[in-house]
């Protein structure tokens, strides 16, 4: 996505970053807004001021890809805090879909 | 706000919000709607995409779905911008013998209830949709379902609005209905009251709590529904598919740990994996329980799934009315107010055909349906914890 279609969210009445993935689908790829989002709160910053809103909102998880079987067999130890060791989650290999 | 004072106030801007003030525009209404955040901001924005009229209960419930399917096979056109709908179908599925057996059941009355429904074996199921493992023993297929994707029907809806003069007020919140001698005067917002004679309440699960500010306990509690994205893929599934007990589910207010899988595909790839329902009051996180359940259920259900990544989780809360149907219409005891909430997981669904009902019932006199009005027999509905 290019930085106009942040202003033409703007225009539509975005005022937080989760605005603007509602309007774009930025966000929404496999880093979940990780690079976008703070390019996407520098430019609401600027262009809006004081009428920028921060995301009040929580923090979704997981924080990296995490294989579903391995959520299946160990869903209830994956409690917020407790991540799974690194190159734990066998898995095809993600591919982007090209969004930011 | 703006000088001219409006015919009706909408509260609340998720998908009802903005189909109910797009419907009022069109009739020739002035419409403002309020919002306190953002379009989309509560259930709307944290839900799948389904338009399925099977996992409806022959009568009211599932002519409404029809409606509603119907408005939306020609919604893009209607609002000028894309809805994301498209006509895929939907599978339900049975795993055990008992669900089978009820699911053939239920497909008989939805086709004497005119549905087009087809059963098919588990070997039929699987050929159409891979991904579909063999624990199950078969399914019904309903070739004029859909799905659509709730974000851009939603601002599609809001859009249109404004385009017909609605204004919309985003990032208002509305403290509380303003009340005398059982009539609506308007809306008491942090900028002032907001004067007004007609107050239309779509504000969800929170719509409750505004009702109550004037002495209405409305019968309608938060359902938490949690579900997984998965990183996006090549086409996976062309349908949407639920698990035949996801139907039972709702109407069950018990059965708390319990998910029923539900699938779609995005048009971006991601394939959406639900759900659950559970009462948590206005808590709008995730549970590792819930998560386990939902992923335990895929994994069986659809084990090519437990190859893929969970990129995502998220959770929105529903507005249960306790008996499976929305409440729309005027609020008892206070001239002016009325409320259209209480559709649950429906309101993707329902959304369009709400719309149009509400219009109704607001432009013709007798337009509401008594079935759905917020005062209907209380007996019909199922248990539901104490708020």
């Amino acid at each position: 996505m290019a930085e106009d279609d942040v202003h033409a969210a703007i225009r539509d009445g975005a005022r937080s970053v989760r605005g603007v993935k509602v309007r774009t689908h930025a966000g929404m790829g496999l880093c979940q807004g990780h690079t976008c989002g703070p390019l996407i709160e520098a430019v609401l910053k600027r262009e809006l001021g004081s009428a920028y809103q921060p995301d009040d909102r929580l923090v979704r998880g997981p924080a990296r890809p995490v294989g579903l079987g391995v959520m299946a067999s160990r869903g209830g130890a994956l409690t917020p805090g407790s991540p799974l060791p690194m190159g734990e989650g066998k898995g095809v290999r993600p591919h982007g879909d090209g969004k930011p | 706000m703006s000088a001219a004072s409006p015919d009706v106030v909408v509260v609340g801007g998720g998908l009802v919000g903005c189909a109910c003030a797009h419907s009022l525009a069109k009739r020739g209404l002035r419409v403002t709607l309020l919002e306190r955040g953002d379009l989309a901001d509560g259930a709307s924005g944290a839900c799948d995409g389904h338009v399925c009229c099977p996992s409806k209960a022959p009568g009211l419930h599932l002519e409404l779905a029809r409606r509603s399917l119907e408005l939306y096979e020609v919604l893009s056109e209607t609002l000028g911008e894309e809805t994301g709908f498209r006509r895929c179908g939907s599978w339900l599925v049975a795993e055990t013998e008992a669900e089978w057996a009820a699911l053939r059941e239920s497909a008989v009355a939805r086709q004497a209830a005119g549905l087009s429904v087809y059963l098919q074996s588990g070997d039929d199921v699987r050929a159409a949709e891979p991904i579909l493992g063999e624990a199950l023993l078969g399914g019904s297929f309903c070739p004029i379902d859909g799905q659509t994707d709730p974000w851009r029907t939603t601002l599609a809806f809001a859009h249109a609005a404004r385009r017909l003069g609605a204004q919309l007020e985003l990032g208002v919140e509305v403290i509380g209905v303003v009340a005398r001698r059982g009539r609506v005067h308007g809306l008491e917002t942090p900028s002032g009251p907001v004067p007004c004679g007609r107050v239309l309440l779509a504000a969800g699960a929170w719509t409750a709590g505004l009702c109550e500010g004037v002495g209405v306990d409305l019968p309608l509690h938060p359902r938490r529904g949690e579900i997984l994205v998965t990183e996006p893929m090549p086409p996976l599934l062309s349908s949407i598919v639920l698990h035949a007990p996801y139907v039972s589910a709702k109407l069950d207010h018990a059965d708390e740990a319990r998910a029923t899988l539900v699938l779609e595909q995005t048009a971006d790839g991601n394939v959406l994996v639900g759900s659950t329902r559970s009462f948590a009051g206005f808590d709008p996180r995730n549970t590792p329980e819930g998560i386990g359940a939902i992923a335990s259920e895929a994994a069986r259900l659809a084990p090519k799934l437990a190859d893929l990544h969970v990129i995502r989780c998220f959770a929105g809360l529903r507005p249960c009315s306790g008996d499976g149907l929305p409440l729309l219409g005027p609020v008892p005891g206070v001239e002016g107010l009325f409320v259209a909430t209480g559709h649950e997981g429906d309101g993707v669904a329902l959304a369009p055909v709400t719309g149009e009902l509400v219009a109704d019932g607001l432009t013709v006199h007798g337009g509401w349906l008594p079935e759905l009005l917020p005062e209907r027999e209380p007996q019909a509905r199922h248990a539901l914890p104490t708020r």
